[in-house]
């Protein structure tokens, strides 16, 4: 559901929670990153940062500087000067992100959580059971046959929440209970209705099955990708996941210790939201 | 220079106001955790208030010092030496050329800081010298000192005053035996998701002993408590947001957030994850996060609920006690 | 002979193995010198090591396996030489 107003809640005080909707969609989640846009161009004198995600942003503030009501007037005065088609078209880059399905670092990490829990379901089978695929080949039809926004950044530097934008191939997964407490650095997951990119080795819920030699964020910003950011993506982005084997693998990661290593990134594309939404349409039509 | 001989258990530069800019990309604002403390400590060493200095955990480290200065110790209680002397607290300290400090475990409290005239000037990393060590940033490239490691001083001026903290300015963290005539509950707000709770939970909150757990530290501290009953806003959500009663879409995580994961309530500090999926029904104000800061493994806490208007109140009074004049003059000294 | 208290500098978790299922570090009774590891206090999500300190005999643990602890508890005794 979307609001037809932002909702404004305190953090303490010094931050503010405003929420757009409470669903997880595109549609949502592109309203919060054009506010987040606005909001930012509007340049208010004492909001300091502002975390965006799927359906709120956090705004932190200085206020010595400026009060909680006035920043809540102050957002919604943007909000209301936003044109009420909304957003229709935005610059993307787009990412090719090579992906080794099955990967034995995640089969490995998999077996080492199900030691102390064998009551575990592995993780690639849960996927298929909980989402009607025949086997392993059919989750990598589905998990690499569609593009993914990248709704959201955060958790940890560099980690990115993906949302498929094919209908078709979404997946769903509950996440693990309790977490694990590793996860190989470039392991893919799906939990909930997203894929995750893990930036680091850190613990996590997802669902795991597939591992990318690529890094999408490095502090001694060592690749050209990380010139200008220590964070590869940025939301708005999209991602398209290219199945690759163990040869390919270990090549990238080569590459990526010598310090050669380009990623793979288009930036002269615009997406085009309002063709977006035709072509969903359509789709439900089918 | 500063040469580290021992780091203690986690040792690590910070400064104020922290890493600004990135936490949307995951980056924390980091900084001290008892920021009362830490600004004390270098106003003695004649510094700026929010200049960089060391922030120690549970067990202090033993310093070389280079250099003639000053130096303060506030914060967590610790019995410290300078080469055979004992050193005190809350006070500028004269140091010389070859001299080294070692401070003992902490006898309360968890974060103690030592601070240097003239500053850490350490490299900046996204804009500050914070240290968000979880991720390698800050420090001399990984995060935490290490034994070994040398820490450069920044500019410092000829003459020091040597000063010390009034007992009224300084943060009480008090020893649990004297808890009894202080009022130590820590300053909560309600907010963002209070409503998630049902009323009979968030009065339990505020009746309750919350016990912090020893798994606590700079990203979340634990505690363990009573079990929480929700409303029906918690259940009657979209399923995307999770099949417990605590899941939420993700969302940021203010820094002093009360989450409950599950049943366990965790309180966001400074190098807390920018977002996630639980809800936070409560989230404790600027001016009561030392608190949390100074919070040990097996302490017994409880929380008082606070209004918009009383924590504005309190920081500003906050703001007030970190500067000069808190402080009074024991003499003057040439380095 | 003397008896020496080993104590915990930090609060925290005390454990007598390295990991659940694993044979303690020391048993009672057992000669210790000054730098063995006679268990870990969990604290932050770390494992510090903690070391005997002194040579002996390690006659009686304080504290049990999984056991809290604040700091300056006496851990175990040990009968030095």
């Amino acid at each position: 559901m979307h609001h037809s107003e932002p909702r404004f809640s305190p953090a303490g005080d010094s931050f503010i929670e405003v929420e757009l909707g409470n669903e997880m969609s595109f549609d949502l989640n592109v309203k919060v990153q054009a506010l987040a846009r606005a909001i930012r161009e509007a340049r208010i004198d004492g909001v300091m940062e502002l975390v965006p995600e799927l359906a709120s942003m956090l705004v932190s503030y200085d206020p010595d500087r400026i009060s909680y009501d006035d920043v809540v007037m102050e957002i919604q005065r943007i909000f209301g000067q936003q044109s009420g088609e909304g957003v229709l078209d935005m610059p993307s880059r787009l990412f090719t992100v090579p992906l080794y399905y099955f990967d034995p670092w995640t089969e490995e990490c998999v077996a080492d959580y199900r030691k102390t829990y064998p009551a575990k379901v592995a993780d690639p089978e849960l996927l298929c059971e909980a989402n009607g695929l025949a086997d392993r080949g059919a989750l990598q039809r589905m998990h690499s046959g569609t593009e993914y926004w990248v709704a959201a950044l955060g958790f940890w530097p560099g980690l990115c929440s993906l949302m498929p934008l094919d209908p078709r191939n979404r997946l769903s997964a509950p996440k693990y209970n309790p977490p694990r407490g590793w996860t190989p650095k470039g392991t893919i997951g799906v939990g909930g209705g997203l894929t995750s990119m893990y930036p680091d080795r850190t613990p996590g819920g997802y669902q795991i099955f597939a591992r990318t030699p690529m890094p999408i964020w490095d502090k001694d910003q060592r690749l050209t990708a990380f010139n200008d950011s220590l964070a590869l993506f940025r939301p708005g982005d999209r991602v398209r996941f290219t199945p690759i084997g163990r040869e390919e693998y270990y090549f990238i990661e080569a590459k990526v210790n010598d310090g050669t290593y380009q990623h793979p990134m288009i930036d002269y594309q615009v997406f085009s939201v309002a063709r977006y939404r035709d072509w969903l349409s359509d789709l439900d039509k089918e | 220079m500063l040469e580290i001989i021992k780091h203690g258990l986690e040792t690590t530069v910070q400064e104020l106001p922290g890493r600004i800019g990135y936490w949307e990309q995951g980056f924390p604002p980091s900084g001290p955790a008892d920021a009362w403390s830490f600004r004390l400590a270098n106003l003695l060493a004649g510094n700026p208030r929010d200049t960089a200095a060391l922030e120690w955990q549970f067990i202090g480290p033993t310093l070389r010092f280079h250099r003639d200065g000053v130096i303060a110790l506030t914060g967590a209680e610790t019995a410290a030496r300078l080469d055979d002397k004992s050193v005190p607290m809350w006070q500028t300290i004269p140091v010389r050329a070859g001299q080294v400090l070692a401070c003992s475990p902490a006898k309360t409290g968890a974060r103690g800081y030592v601070a240097i005239s003239g500053g850490l000037a350490t490299a900046n990393v996204l804009g500050s010298r914070a240290t968000f060590h979880m991720a390698g940033l800050g420090g001399l490239g990984a995060g935490a000192l290490k034994a070994g490691q040398q820490v450069p001083l920044g500019e410092s001026g000829a003459t020091h005053k040597l000063m010390r903290v009034v007992d009224s300015a300084r943060p009480p963290i008090a020893p649990a035996a004297s808890a009894g005539t202080i009022d130590n509950r820590i300053a909560a707000m309600l907010g963002p998701n209070d409503t998630w709770l049902d009323d009979d939970s968030i009065m339990m909150f505020f009746d309750s002993e919350w016990t912090v757990s020893t798994q606590s530290n700079r990203t979340g501290l634990r505690m363990s408590g009573p079990q929480f009953t929700f409303s029906a806003q918690a259940y009657a959500k979209p399923a995307e947001h999770g099949s417990e009663p605590s899941n939420i879409l993700d969302h940021g995580y203010p820094v002093g957030g009360i989450s409950i994961a599950g049943q366990t309530p965790i309180i966001f500090i400074h190098d807390s994850p920018s977002a996630g999926g639980f809800f936070v029904p409560f989230t404790v104000p600027r001016f009561d996060l030392w608190r949390l800061g100074q919070a040990r493994p097996h302490e017994k806490l409880r929380f008082r609920r606070t209004s918009m208007a009383q924590a504005n109140e309190g920081r500003r009074r906050l703001d007030k006690l970190c500067s000069l004049q808190s402080l009074i003059e024991i003499d003057t000294v040439d380095a | 002979m003397p008896a020496v208290d080993v104590k915990s500098p930090i609060p925290g978790t005390f454990y007598r193995s390295p990991a659940p299922g694993e044979p303690p570090f020391v048993a009672e009774g057992e000669r210790v010198s000054a730098d063995t590891v006679i268990g870990n206090i969990e604290l932050m999500k770390q494992f510090n090591e903690v070391f005997a300190g002194v040579g002996g005999i390690l006659t009686a643990f304080m504290i049990a396996d999984a056991e809290a602890v604040d700091s300056d508890a006496v851990l175990a005794i040990i009968s030095t030489d």
